[in-house]
């Protein structure tokens, strides 16, 4: 267990170390463009104008001098550059926005996790009753249905008929514990909604097996509850593979708050990740790439463990 | 057993000359699925409106035809925008940049997710494992990330995003080939093949590929739905399809948005196409699943 979970994060380490290289050479394929993004304001352009923003930005050097630089101020100085914009440092971005995009996150998660385990499990106890066909319906409206549209039309009903609009500004948490809690709420609901469909699907199916099974019959031969039966025996194995996908489905919503943070204009990684994009912040994304991938291979790997250790049968 | 049967008989429709069979199994599908059915004409009707919608629309997409922000009317089914364009004719014209991504891209994805998957798993051994960890990596991404990655580097517009939305599809196709080679490579007739000294090529051509085939139509069918998100959730951040040209993104962005209130026909035309093309092409790739490889029912993503 101890040299499969090393040889896992060596190869963690590795796959971060070559999304993070690969992006680096591929945002500096058209170099051009983070000096242009600069001096977009300004009307003629000379030569030195250009040669002075690169060697500010330091991107004066060779792209190979420029990745070393780059790594040798990570490893040693926990330096991930500075923005090219904001003219701070990346990290200080990197930190600002994680609070905002993990709260939003958790909250979704969970709404994810309760809406889809519950309207599965009645779904799989009624099968092929209107019940079920609503709650597919549902789901699968919840899975096509793009996130931006779904907001859109929230907005829309709860502005026109609530009076309720998206906040403007940002509450912080400990500022004003109520106003952040309540601006979480429509955002969190929605990426909730969305990715509750996988989960009620997978429910469904499991527990559609499960119940079928003999050790099932024999519960139900022992005359115990049918409450009881579905909680402590059905859901009991049924959800494994529902818990499974819940740690890569948290790692996928990390990664996905870009469309609900720019709507409900949330300060978070998802922003943050959107400007340095549009500007051309090399900086920013190369540090992205790094978050983001450090954060799906360590919930991957946290998943693949977990699993392990809770059905011993499992193997590499 | 029946579904054996359905398997083998779509996979000879897959093959165009046999028309009969394409019949047959056409029959069948509406028989056991008639709301995959529904879906697959409603998927038909969206791909003839993006085929002959310079027809369909009574106005140029981006001819100023009207008042700004004009209401519903039997003029303007959908009111006009906020320049005075006809939000009717941009929808039906809309339709075309979905198509599009979810040909093109589908298309450029599937493909060379079959050819690294397929190839990968039959190499086996050292080759096998380096493609497999560079496909760890792209998984590694968050896919719209990575997508909006890509179009950053290659430029926003129609064809990059294209190109951007098929490479993120490529990780997750090619691991299905890979899986569905993996086991079909133990084949008997695979052996014997290699027994009587066929080349690779012709294994890979000849034995392996028709038996992945109907996985193929599912696995595109699939990817038909994230494809038509992705593009309008790039379009939607202004890194896809740009304005003025409409795509059902772009025009719930901007103008859409911030006339929510006092225009909301701006955003409904898309919002509802968007809706209803990805809900059919994923309630008729249930419903093909369902007939073709019943193993997999249920296991969405």
């Amino acid at each position: 267990m101890q040299a499969y979970i090393l040889n896992r994060l060596v190869l963690a380490v590795a796959t971060v170390f070559f999304v993070a290289t690969a992006i680096f050479f591929m945002v500096r394929i058209i170099p051009g463009d983070a000096v242009f993004t600069q001096l977009q304001d300004a009307g003629h352009i000379t030569p030195e104008q250009i040669l002075e923003i690169k060697k500010r930005l330091g991107l004066d050097d060779n792209a190979l001098v420029q990745l070393f630089n780059w790594y040798k101020g990570i490893l040693l100085h926990g330096d991930f550059g500075i923005s090219f914009v904001t003219r701070a440092p990346v990290v200080t971005g990197l930190i600002d926005s994680i609070p905002v995009t993990v709260e939003l996150v958790i909250f979704a998660w969970t709404i994810s996790l309760f809406l889809g385990i519950t309207v599965g499990t009645i779904s799989a106890l009624k099968p092929n009753t209107p019940v079920d066909y609503f709650a597919r319906l549902i789901s699968i409206f919840g899975l096509s249905v793009p996130e931006f549209v779904l907001a859109t039309v929230i907005i829309l009903v709860l502005s026109k008929y609530i009076g309720w609009l998206p906040p403007i500004g940002y509450h912080a948490l400990l500022d004003d514990p109520w106003a952040n809690i309540r601006q979480y709420f429509i955002p969190a609901i929605l990426m909730g909604f969305s990715s509750s469909s996988t989960n009620m699907r997978i429910t469904r199916s499991a527990l559609l097996e499960v119940i079928r099974q003999d050790y099932i019959r024999t519960a139900r031969a022992k005359g115990l509850a049918e409450s009881s039966i579905i909680i402590r025996h059905a859901l009991k194995n049924a959800l494994a593979p529902v818990f499974t996908l819940a740690g890569t489905q948290l790692a996928r919503l990390l990664g996905g708050t870009v469309i609900v943070e720019t709507i409900f204009t949330m300060p978070g990684v998802g922003t943050w990740i959107l400007q340095g994009i549009n500007a051309r912040d090399y900086p920013v994304v190369q540090t992205a790439a790094i978050f983001l991938a450090t954060v799906m291979t360590i919930m991957n790997l946290i998943v693949d463990v977990s699993l392990k250790w809770l059905d011993p049968r499992v193997k590499y | 057993m029946a579904t054996s049967n359905t398997a083998s008989e779509v996979l000879a429709n897959a093959r165009p000359t046999k028309k009969l069979d394409l019949w047959k199994g056409f029959k069948t599908f509406a028989r056991r699925q008639p709301i995959g059915m529904i879906c697959a004409f409603i998927i038909i009707g969206v791909i003839i409106t993006a085929i002959f919608a310079p027809l369909i629309q009574p106005y140029g997409e981006t001819d100023v035809v009207a008042r700004r922000l004009e209401a519903p009317s039997a003029k303007h089914l959908i009111g006009t925008d906020d320049i005075g364009r006809d939000v009717f004719s941009r929808t039906v014209n809309g339709a075309r940049v979905s198509l599009m991504a979810g040909v093109i891209a589908v298309a450029i994805g599937t493909a060379s997710g079959a050819v690294i998957g397929i190839s990968s798993g039959y190499a086996g051994g050292r080759t096998d494992l380096y493609i497999q960890r560079f496909v760890d990596a792209m998984l590694s991404m968050p896919s719209l990330i990575l997508a909006m990655v890509l179009v950053t580097i290659m430029g926003t517009g129609l064809i990059n995003s294209l190109l951007a939305i098929g490479i993120i599809l490529i990780p997750t196709q090619s691991r299905i080939f890979r899986s569905s080679t993996l086991s079909i490579k133990q084949e008997m007739y695979v052996e014997a093949a290699k027994a009587i000294g066929a080349s690779t090529p012709r294994i890979l051509v000849r034995h392996i590929f028709p038996q992945v085939l109907p996985l193929i139509i599912i696995v595109a069918s699939a990817a038909v739905a994230v494809a038509i998100i992705v593009e309008a959730s790039l379009s939607f951040l202004g890194l896809g399809v740009q304005p003025p040209t409409p795509s059902w993104g772009n025009m719930l962005s901007g103008p859409g948005r911030a006339y929510l209130e006092t225009a909301p026909w701006l955003v409904m035309g898309p919002g509802i196409a968007i809706s209803i093309t990805v809900l059919a092409y994923n309630m008729l790739g249930d419903a093909l699943r369902d007939v073709l490889d019943p193993r997999l029912r249920g296991s969405r993503r």
